[in-house]
């Protein structure tokens, strides 16, 4: 009928109206009347007052609660809920690189040093916990092996164990598990050897063993990027 | 216990929080809104994985397009609604056509009654806005209801009930006309 159609007659217009809130107006109609509606402020009212009658077939149903997950899921999408840990870390790169952190990197390697050898690395990564107390003190060759020094690792109990991990787009790749006590040296794949020095890393608290299924499980101890010692030969 | 205004306005005072990234204001909305919402989403796409997800996509909507509500142009409720609305038709028309056999019961409804205009009003005195849907006789609001909340046009709900495009236009502009008269003056 659509040659009966005639949206210049105010009744036809206002049945149009509700038509198309209704939704029955199939593609062409619907079509020529956005068409009118674009520039007609009547139509638009007559709209808005059709889909207020209309709601009517909505408000006849009985709410339903939706199960909790979807508000979790609809808050992490929104931003409302934090990301883990290890999707947030590229806002955290920059704290690592504080003249703070390197200080007190500084420092403590001096602490240490009648105690242990200095490490002979060529970059190194102070790991912390919350109060700013180093727990291991982990340093580079330029081969992109890991010399990891235990300090005061205070976060990791009984039957636990920290975990060094690299993110790699995104996703934690772990480097291997960290010493309590005295040092360890760890030798990392050619593949994440390749990308030491340019990626995030994080330290979290594992079951004893190391996190069962590959990825972290525990609280995360602290998180930062290789920083080079003076005269390093490494290129960041 | 808030009165139908009350609730209006918070729910308008919720959105303008939203509008301005207040992500308790967005909570509160969740609380006040949803399970209407996800009843309405239930009603379209029959189905409560596809609800769930098409909610969880309502409300990302909601946090985005909040500054586009104008509480000038459309109550709270109907322009969450519309904007649910949308969404679950949406999702319908990406699935498989519907299957016609499912609407065999109102087929039947329908063609054993030569004009639906004749059955018998279920009500004709109204205390409530909601009683209007009371004015539709049966075969009236189940083809309304099933271009509202089914998205069938015209075209597609003939096709289906294998009636005539022109009685099917007929029976849902007499629904839209009589729900109308007593929307705006009670008859």
């Amino acid at each position: 009928m659509p040659d009966q159609w005639d949206l210049t007659s105010p009744e036809e217009r206002h049945l149009a109206a509700g038509e198309y809130v209704l939704g029955a107006l199939d593609r062409d109609q619907k079509a020529r009347f956005e068409a009118l509606l674009a520039v007609s402020h009547d139509l638009r009212n007559e709209v808005d007052n059709w889909r207020e009658h209309l709601h009517l077939f909505n408000e006849q149903l009985d709410p339903k609660t939706p199960p909790n997950k979807i508000w979790k899921r609809i808050r992490q999408a929104t931003g409302a809920l934090p990301l883990p840990w290890w999707q947030r870390l590229a806002t955290w790169q920059t704290m690592t690189a504080s003249f703070g952190v390197i200080a007190l990197a500084m420092g403590m390697l001096w602490q240490q040093a009648e105690k242990t050898k200095l490490p002979q690395g060529e970059a190194v990564f102070v790991v912390q916990d919350e109060a700013r107390t180093p727990g291991w003190i982990i340093s580079a060759t330029q081969q992109g092996d890991l010399i990891v020094q235990a300090v005061q690792p205070s976060q990791v109990g009984q039957n636990q164990t920290g975990e060094l991990w690299l993110i790699a787009g995104g996703t934690p790749i772990s480097l291997g598990l960290l010493p309590t006590q005295g040092s360890q040296r760890l030798q990392p794949n050619s593949e994440l050897r390749a990308q030491l020095f340019n990626a995030d890393l994080a330290v979290s608290i594992e079951p004893q063993g190391g996190a069962p299924a590959g990825q972290p499980t525990g609280p995360i101890v602290d998180h930062g990027r290789f920083t080079p010692m003076a005269g390093s030969s490494i290129t960041f | 216990m808030l009165d139908a205004m009350q609730r209006q306005q918070y729910l308008i005072e919720q959105l303008n929080g939203c509008a301005q990234g207040d992500h308790q204001a967005f909570e509160r909305l969740y609380r006040a809104s949803s399970t209407h919402l996800y009843a309405q989403l239930l009603r379209i796409v029959r189905d409560e994985g596809a609800a769930q997800d098409c909610l969880q996509h309502v409300f990302i909507k909601i946090w985005h397009a909040a500054d586009q509500y104008d509480a000038m142009r459309a109550k709270p409720m109907t322009w969450l609604s519309t904007l649910t609305r949308n969404i679950g038709i949406d999702w319908l028309r990406r699935q498989k056509p519907q299957d016609a056999s499912t609407d065999e019961h109102l087929l039947e409804a329908v063609i054993s009654t030569d004009d639906p205009e004749d059955e018998s009003m279920h009500a004709q005195q109204h205390d409530s806005l909601r009683d209007c849907l009371g004015t539709l006789n049966s075969q009236q609001r189940q083809l309304m209801e099933m271009v509202y909340f089914q998205g069938l046009t015209h075209s597609e709900l003939a096709h289906t009930l294998a009636q005539p495009l022109g009685s099917v236009k007929s029976w849902i502009r007499r629904g839209l006309e009589r729900l109308k008269t007593c929307l705006t003056s009670g008859i």
